[in-house]
């Protein structure tokens, strides 16, 4: 353990904490559904203020809501924590709940916490809100 | 002409190295997976190599705002080398340390009260490089330090060396 760097970078009084959510979100009702598009990095930073969003929007009016994620850009164990929070959340007020999962890494990601095993999972947000085919792998 | 130079290790990344130090604030996850993304590119890294270095950085970072110092202000040092064709990251905190590493690192273990922290952050960093070492003790702070290799399927790696 090396010591402690000497100088202080102490942020201005008030500002410790603060920090500006870097995720997009949008809300549009379609075909009787509840459709969330999520964009940019959902992270230790924007989590809470992602949280805070989608849970009043479901407070609201929860009986179909479609999470589309595909233009989420990163995602980490945080992101994914309040993803995994929202899905039992829907589970236990009884709404339907389907994912369009994000490309790359993230999605990786929803595996390995075998997401897909907990919420339906599609290839896009159309599809979704048809109840089509399912994304598998 | 432009003249490609090799010699003493100029206009080559491998030997770089880079040292941040910033507060352990959550923004600072995204400022440090950042630096580390572009810092990697001087090594023939794959984009979802680069994207995985990310994470396991981020999750580091992360960590040492969430939980080191208790939502008080600290200090969170990186460190990045690249040296024999491998990345090594080191990232520190001296906040309040961890008493049984090998239990924090498993999967699903967490500290937290907030049900939504699923305890993966470990076992992301675990997953996304080639070797983790945490190195904690209690009051005294907490170092993790990752390496990770390109696999060499990058383009170009043919002539990077
Ligand atoms: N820098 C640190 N300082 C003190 N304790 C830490 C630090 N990093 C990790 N820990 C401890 O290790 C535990 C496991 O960390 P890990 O990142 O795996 O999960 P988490 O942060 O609790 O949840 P998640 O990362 O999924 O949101 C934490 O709950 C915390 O107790
Ligand atoms: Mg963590």
């Amino acid at each position: 353990m090396g010591p402690v760097p000497k100088r202080p970078c102490a942020p201005p009084a008030g500002w410790w904490g603060r920090g500006g959510a870097r995720v997009d979100l949008s809300r549009e009702f379609r075909d009787g559904a509840v459709v969330v598009r999520v964009s940019g990095d959902l992270d230790v930073q924007s989590a809470d203020s992602f949280r805070r969003r989608v849970d009043g929007w479901m407070a609201e009016d929860c009986a179909r809501l479609v999470l589309n994620l595909s233009k989420v850009t990163f995602l980490d164990s945080t992101g994914l924590g309040v993803l995994l929070g929202r899905i039992r959340k829907a589970e236990a007020t009884g709404c339907r709940l389907a994912v369009v999962p994000p490309p790359g890494v993230a999605r990786r990601l929803l595996d390995m916490a075998a997401l897909g095993r907990a919420v339906p999972l599609f290839r896009s947000e159309r599809s979704a809100l048809d109840g089509e085919a399912q994304t598998h792998g | 002409m432009a003249e490609s130079v090799e010699a003493d290790g100029v206009g080559t990344a491998d030997g770089n190295t880079m040292e941040l130090v910033v507060p352990s604030l959550a923004v600072n996850a995204e400022l440090c997976r950042a630096a580390v993304a572009v810092f990697a590119a001087g090594l023939p890294f794959t984009l979802a190599e680069l994207e995985q270095l990310k994470v396991a950085v981020s999750e580091a970072v992360g960590n040492c705002a969430l939980h080191a110092y208790g939502g008080e202000p600290g200090r969170v040092r990186l460190l990045a080398q690249l040296a024999a064709g491998a990345i090594v990251i080191e990232i520190q905190d001296w906040g309040r340390g961890i008493s049984d590493v090998a239990l924090a690192r498993q999967p699903a273990y967490t500290t937290s009260h907030d049900p939504d922290h699923i305890g993966l952050g470990f076992a992301f960093m675990e997953q996304f490089t080639d070797a983790l070492e945490v190195e904690s003790a209690p009051g005294e702070g907490t170092l993790v330090r990752m390496r990770k290799r390109p696999s060499g399927q990058a383009a170009g790696a043919a002539w990077s060396g």
